[in-house]
C-alpha cells in the first residue's frame, strides 16, 4: 500500500491533489494546513504526496515519481526532513511537539525544506496545541505543516484560524462503487459495505473472507422472521448468528448491518430507494412487505432502537442479550 | 513555500489599519501622544481580533522618533527593525512554549537592564494564560516593581485564566469580535489592492463564516483564492467554508413544511452524495431555522447578521412557518446533533430526522416552546400493552428454545431459559435530560439578592446587549436578568435551546462579564437558567432557605412581626396568604420583585 501513495491520493481526491501539485509548482504553498474529513478520504496520502512532490528528484507530469530515493525514504517514514507525529497512546503530548519544533529550528539555518505531518491532530493536549500556535504561524525557515483531523470541531479554534482548512469530501458513492467492483467485490455486497464504512481498505479486507457475505445472508433470514412476526427470530440469534460474532469489532459491524437493513425498509416506504442503492438485494420482497405492513411510526421506532444500540454497547452487556432484547422489541413494535 | 498567507502579509502596521477596535486604538494613540503610557497592558479578546498586531504597533510607536498622530512611521530604522523582528529590545514571548518559571525569571533578570537600542524595552507575552502558577508569581513580582523604560503587553484569548493580582496591575483592553460588515470591507480592500476579482455573495459568506476573527476570514479567503485562478467565486467560498447553500436549505425546509417526506429525503441524499458533512448540514440548518425565528421577531437583526444574503424565499418562508413548528424542528435538530458526533451512520440519522420533522403534527405535543425539557418522542415510548406482548413473546421464545435444545439433545446442563430482557423502559438519552442547573452558583446569589441590584442590571441590559456581537446578541435576544446580588446575576432564557447554546459558549460569558465590567464597573458572576425551570428553582430555594430568610427578616425588622412565628405553622407554602403581610414573602419580593411573584403563584 505504501507504494501507491500518489495513486491513492489521485484516485480519492483528484481535485484537491491536483490543486496541491499546482501550489507546489507555483511556489504558493502556505505554511500550515488542516485537513479535515472522514477517515479514508485520503488526507494522509495527499499530505505525503505533497511531501514527496517537494523532495522528488524526478517529478513526472507534475507529480512525484514514487521511485527515487527521496520518494522512497518518505514513503518508508525514513526521511529526516519529513516528520510524522501520531498520538503516543491516547494523546499527542507537548513534548512530542516541542521535540519536532526544536529539531526543525536547529536545522532551519541550513535552509532546507521541512514537512511536518500531524495525524489525529484533535488528540493534541491543550499544551501541545498551544505550543504549536506560534510555530505554525511563523515557522522558522522553510516549513509546511499538515494537521489531519477527522473532526474540525475538536481542534482548537486558535489553531484553525492559523491554518488553511481543507475539507476532504467523503468519497463519492459512485467512485467507491466503481473502484470496489473493479477490484472484485460482489455487486450484491457493495452497497451494504459502503453504507457501513468509507474505508476502501476495510472493504477489501471484508471481501477477502466470506464472513461478511455469510453474515449478510443470516441477517436476511433474521429479517424474514421479523417481517412475519415469527418468534423463531429469537433462537436463530443464538443458534446461527452468535457463532459468527466473535469479537467486539464484529459486534459493531453487525449492528451497522442491521441498521442498513431497516434503512432499506424506510427508503422503500417513501419510494426513495433506487435499485442501484439497495443494500439487501436478496430480500426485496420482504423489505417491500415490511414497508407496506409497518406504518411510519413503527419503522421509526425500530430505527430508534437500532440507533440506540451504540449506547447499550458501551455499557458492557452481553452482546447476545442486547440483540435478543432488540429482536423482541422489534417483534413487539411490529405487532403493536 | 514562499507564499505568504494573506493574514501575515496584510497584518496591520498602523493603528488605523486595525479593523473594528477604534475605541482601543484611539485610547492607545492618545496615551502615546500625551506620553502617558502605562507600564503594563492586558489585551484580551477572541482570536484574530488584533491583539498581537496592536501590541506590535504599540511597540513601534513607543520607540519611533517620527511618531505622527500616535502612529509609528514604519520607515525609520527602529520601526523597520521591529517589523523584521530584529530589534533586541522588543521581545515576543510565546507563553505556550515558554510557560516555565525559569523563563519568566529570566525575563525578570533581563528586564532590569536598560534597553540597548531603543527607548523602551517591550515584552509582548502572547497566550499569557498558559503560564504556570509559578511563572505568574514571578511575573507579578516584576509588575509590582516595574523597571524603568520597560513595558509589558500581555495578550490572551482567555482572560478568566489570568490571576486577579496580575489583572489589577495592568491596563486592560477588551478586543471585540469584528463585525461581519467590517471584515467584508477589509477583504474588499485587500482584494482590490491585489486586483483579484470576487463575487459579492462569496465575500459575505466568508465574512459570516469567520465569526468575528480577521485572521479566520483571511485564511478562508486565501483558501478560496487558491481554488480559483485569481478569482473568488461563490462556489469556491461554499466549498471552502463547507457550507450548504441557502438555496438547498430553503428547498429542504420548504419540503419539510409541506410535509413532502419523499422530496425531503431525496434532498438529503443529494446533500450527502455531494460529500457534505452531516454535522455541518445540521449546523447550517439549525442556524437557518434560528434566523427564521429571529426574523419573525426582528427582521432588522437578521438582515444585519446575514449581510443581506437572505433572499425572497427566506422571507416568504418566514411568513409561512409558525414559530411552534420551528421550535419543534430545532428541538429535533438539537437532539441529533450530539448523536451525530459519534455515529458511523449520519445518513440514517438524517433520514430519520427528515421523516420525523415531516410528521410533526401527526403526534401533537404539548406546547413545546419553552414549556418543558424535550420529551422522549412518543413513538419510542413502549406502552404497557407492548410490554405485555414482549413478555408473552419472551415466554414463547423460551418455549421454542427449550424445544430446540431438546431436539439438539445437548448434553450440557446449561440452563435453557434465556435471560429475560429488562422490561423495556422508554429510553431517555442523557442529553435530553435537563442540563444540570448550577444550583451551587445560584443559591449564594439568591442569598444576597436584592431588588435594587436586579433593577440595576435590568437598566443596563439593553446597553450590554448592544455591546455584544450580533450572533451573541441573537442568543441573548430573549434572555433577561431575574435575580441579582452585588456579586452575581441570574439570567433566564425563554427558550431551552438558546439556554443550551449560551451555556456552552464561554466566549459569550466572557463578553458579558467584560462588558458589564465596563458598563457598571464590576464583573459579577453570571449564571444562566432556562426560564421554564426558574419557578421551581426559586420555590426550592425559598423552601430550603426559609429559616435563613426569616432570620434576615427578623434582623431587619425592629419590632418583630408576630406573624413570623405563625408562619412556622405553614412551612410548605411561602406564598400563602396575603403576600404583603408575610415577612418571608416580603423578603422574597425584595429579591425577585412582586411582579414576578404575582405571575408565578404556583
Ligand atoms: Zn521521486
Ligand atoms: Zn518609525
Amino acid at each position: 500500500m505504501e507504494h501507491d501513495i500518489v495513486n491513492v491520493a489521485q484516485t480519492k481526491q483528484p481535485t484537491i491533489f491536483a490543486q496541491f501539485m499546482n501550489l507546489v509548482k507555483n511556489n504558493e504553498l502556505s505554511h500550515a494546513y488542516l485537513f479535515t474529513g472522514e477517515d479514508g478520504a485520503g488526507q494522509f496520502s495527499v499530505a505525503m504526496g505533497v511531501a514527496m512532490r517537494l523532495f522528488c528528484t524526478n517529478v513526472q507530469n507534475g507529480v512525484p515519481c514514487g521511485k527515487c530515493s527521496e520518494c522512497v525514504r518518505i514513503m518508508n517514514y525514513d526521511h529526516p526532513d519529513v516528520v510524522i507525529t501520531k498520538p503516543d497512546g491516547q494523546s499527542i503530548k507537548v513534548d512530542q511537539i516541542r521535540h519536532v519544533k526544536s529539531e526543525f529550528t536547529k536545522s532551519a539555518m541550513e535552509g532546507s525544506k521541512k514537512v511536518f505531518i500531524i495525524s489525529e491532530a484533535e488528540k493534541m493536549t491543550t499544551g501541545a496545541a498551544n505550543s504549536l500556535l506560534k510555530f505554525i504561524e511563523e515557522p522558522t525557515g522553510n516549513v509546511v505543516s499538515f494537521l489531519i483531523s477527522k473532526n474540525r470541531n475538536l481542534v482548537l479554534p486558535t489553531i484553525i484560524s492559523r491554518t488553511q482548512v481543507v475539507e476532504f469530501p467523503s468519497l463519492s458513492k459512485k467512485l467507491m462503487v466503481a473502484e470496489l467492483q473493479s477490484s472484485g467485490v460482489k455487486p450484491s455486497e457493495v452497497n451494504l459495505m459502503i453504507s457501513i464504512t468509507n474505508s476502501l481498505d476495510q472493504i477489501k479486507a471484508w471481501s477477502k473472507d466470506d464472513w461478511f457475505a455469510s453474515t449478510q445472508k443470516l441477517l436476511e433470514k433474521w429479517f424474514t422472521y421479523l417481517v412475519k412476526g415469527n418468534a423463531m427470530a429469537m433462537p436463530f440469534i443464538q443458534m446461527s448468528l452468535m457463532p459468527l460474532i466473535t469479537n467486539k469489532d464484529r459486534q459493531r459491524i453487525v449492528i451497522s448491518m442491521m441498521l442498513s437493513l431497516f434503512d432499506d425498509v424506510l427508503e422503500t416506504k417513501y419510494g426513495t430507494l433506487s435499485s442501484d442503492r439497495v443494500k439487501y438485494p436478496g430480500i426485496l420482497a420482504e423489505t417491500k412487505q415490511a414497508a407496506v405492513e409497518w406504518n411510519n411510526d413503527q419503522i421509526l421506532a425500530m430505527l430508534d432502537e437500532l440507533l440506540d444500540m451504540n449506547g447499550s454497547m458501551a455499557v458492557n452487556v452481553n452482546f447476545q442479550n442486547i440483540i435478543e432484547a432488540l429482536t423482541l422489541k422489534i417483534l413487539a413494535i411490529g405487532q403493536s | 513555500m514562499s507564499y505568504q498567507a494573506l493574514y501575515r502579509v496584510w497584518r496591520p502596521q498602523r493603528f488605523d489599519e486595525i479593523v473594528g477596535q477604534s475605541i482601543i486604538t484611539r485610547t492607545l494613540k492618545n496615551a502615546l501622544i500625551t506620553k502617558q503610557t502605562s507600564h503594563a497592558y492586558l489585551f484580551t479578546g477572541p482570536r484574530g481580533t488584533g491583539k498581537t498586531s496592536a501590541a506590535k504597533i504599540f511597540a513601534k510607536a513607543v520607540n519611533c522618533h517620527y511618531l505622527k498622530d500616535g502612529e509609528p512611521c514604519n520607515q525609520c530604522e527602529t520601526c523597520k527593525a521591529i517589523n523584521e523582528g530584529s530589534l533586541n529590545d522588543v521581545i515576543e514571548i510565546d507563553a505556550a512554549s515558554n510557560n516555565g518559571v525559569e523563563e519568566i525569571r529570566d525575563i525578570r533578570d533581563k528586564a532590569k537592564y536598560a534597553p540597548t537600542q531603543a527607548d523602551y524595552k517591550v515584552y509582548i507575552i502572547d497566550e499569557v494564560h498558559m503560564l504556570s502558577t509559578g511563572a505568574f508569581n514571578a511575573l507579578l513580582k516584576t509588575l509590582e516593581e516595574p523597571p524603568a523604560n520597560v513595558i509589558f503587553i500581555l495578550a490572551t484569548t482567555e482572560p478568566h485564566k489570568i490571576p486577579a493580582t496580575i489583572i489589577s496591575r495592568t491596563q486592560k483592553f477588551d478586543f471585540k469580535r469584528i463585525k461581519p460588515q467590517d471584515i467584508l470591507e477589509r477583504m474588499e480592500y485587500i482584494l482590490d489592492q491585489k486586483k483579484v476579482e470576487y463575487d459579492d455573495k462569496a465575500l459575505k459568506l466568508i465574512a459570516k463564516a469567520a465569526e468575528g476573527g480577521m485572521r479566520d476570514a483571511l485564511s478562508i479567503l486565501d483558501q478560496a483564492m487558491s481554488y480559483g485562478d485569481n478569482k473568488i467565486t461563490y462556489e469556491n467560498a461554499l466549498l471552502v467554508t463547507g457550507s450548504v447553500t441557502n438555496e438547498l436549505l430553503t428547498t429542504y425546509i420548504e419540503q419539510v413544511v409541506n410535509k413532502d417526506t419523499k422530496s425531503a429525503l431525496i434532498t438529503i441524499q443529494k446533500i450527502l452524495d455531494e460529500g457534505k458533512d452531516a454535522s455541518r448540514f445540521i449546523e447550517d440548518l439549525t442556524s437557518y431555522c434560528q434566523d427564521i425565528l429571529l426574523y419573525q421577531q426582528d427582521p432588522g437583526i437578521v438582515e444585519e447578521m446575514e449581510l443581506g444574503i437572505i433572499d425572497d424565499k427566506f422571507k416568504k418562508l418566514s411568513g409561512q412557518i409558525s414559530d411552534q413548528e420551528i421550535y419543534q424542528i430545532i428541538n429535533e435538530l438539537n437532539d441529533i446533533s450530539n448523536s451525530l458526533r459519534y455515529t458511523a451512520h449520519p445518513d440514517v440519522y438524517l433520514e430519520v430526522l427528515t421523516v420525523k420533522i415531516t410528521h410533526l403534527d401527526d403526534a401533537p405535543k404539548p406546547k413545546a416552546a419553552g414549556t418543558a425539557a424535550p420529551q422522549p418522542a412518543p413513538q419510542t415510548t413502549v406502552t404497557p400493552q407492548v410490554t405485555t406482548e414482549i413478555q408473552q413473546l419472551t415466554q414463547e421464545v423460551a418455549k421454542l428454545k427449550s424445544e430446540l435444545d431438546t431436539l439438539k439433545q445437548a448434553p450440557t446442563t446449561e440452563t435453557t431459559t434465556i435471560s429475560t430482557p429488562e422490561p423495556a423502559k422508554p429510553s431517555v438519552d442523557a442529553h435530553t435530560m435537563d442540563n444540570h442547573i448550577e444550583l451551587a452558583k445560584i443559591y449564594p446569589i439568591l442569598g444576597k439578592a436584592t431588588r435594587k441590584q436586579l433593577n440595576q442590571f435590568k437598566e443596563v441590559w439593553p446597553d450590554l446587549m448592544k455591546a455584544l456581537s450580533v450572533t451573541q446578541r441573537a442568543v441573548m435576544h430573549v434572555s433577561s436578568p431575574v435575580a441579582a446580588s452585588a456579586g452575581g446575576v441570574i439570567v433566564a432564557f425563554e427558550y431551552p435551546f438558546l439556554y443550551q447554546k449560551a451555556q456552552g459558549d464561554t466566549d459569550l460569558k466572557d463578553a458579558l462579564e467584560n462588558n458589564l465590567d465596563r458598563i457598571v464597573g464590576k464583573a459579577p458572576q453570571i449564571v444562566f437558567v432556562p426560564e421554564n425551570q426558574w419557578p421551581d428553582i426559586r420555590k426550592e430555594y425559598l423552601t430550603n432557605h426559609k429559616d435563613k430568610l426569616k432570620k434576615a427578616v427578623s434582623k431587619n425588622t425592629e419590632n418583630a412581626d408576630p406573624k413570623v412565628d405563625s408562619a412556622d405553622d405553614e412551612p410548605d407554602n411561602p406564598t400563602e396568604g396575603d403576600p404583603e403581610s408575610q415577612p418571608v414573602v416580603k423578603k422574597a419580593a425584595e429579591i425577585f420583585g412582586t411582579d414576578i411573584l404575582d405571575i408565578k403563584d404556583d
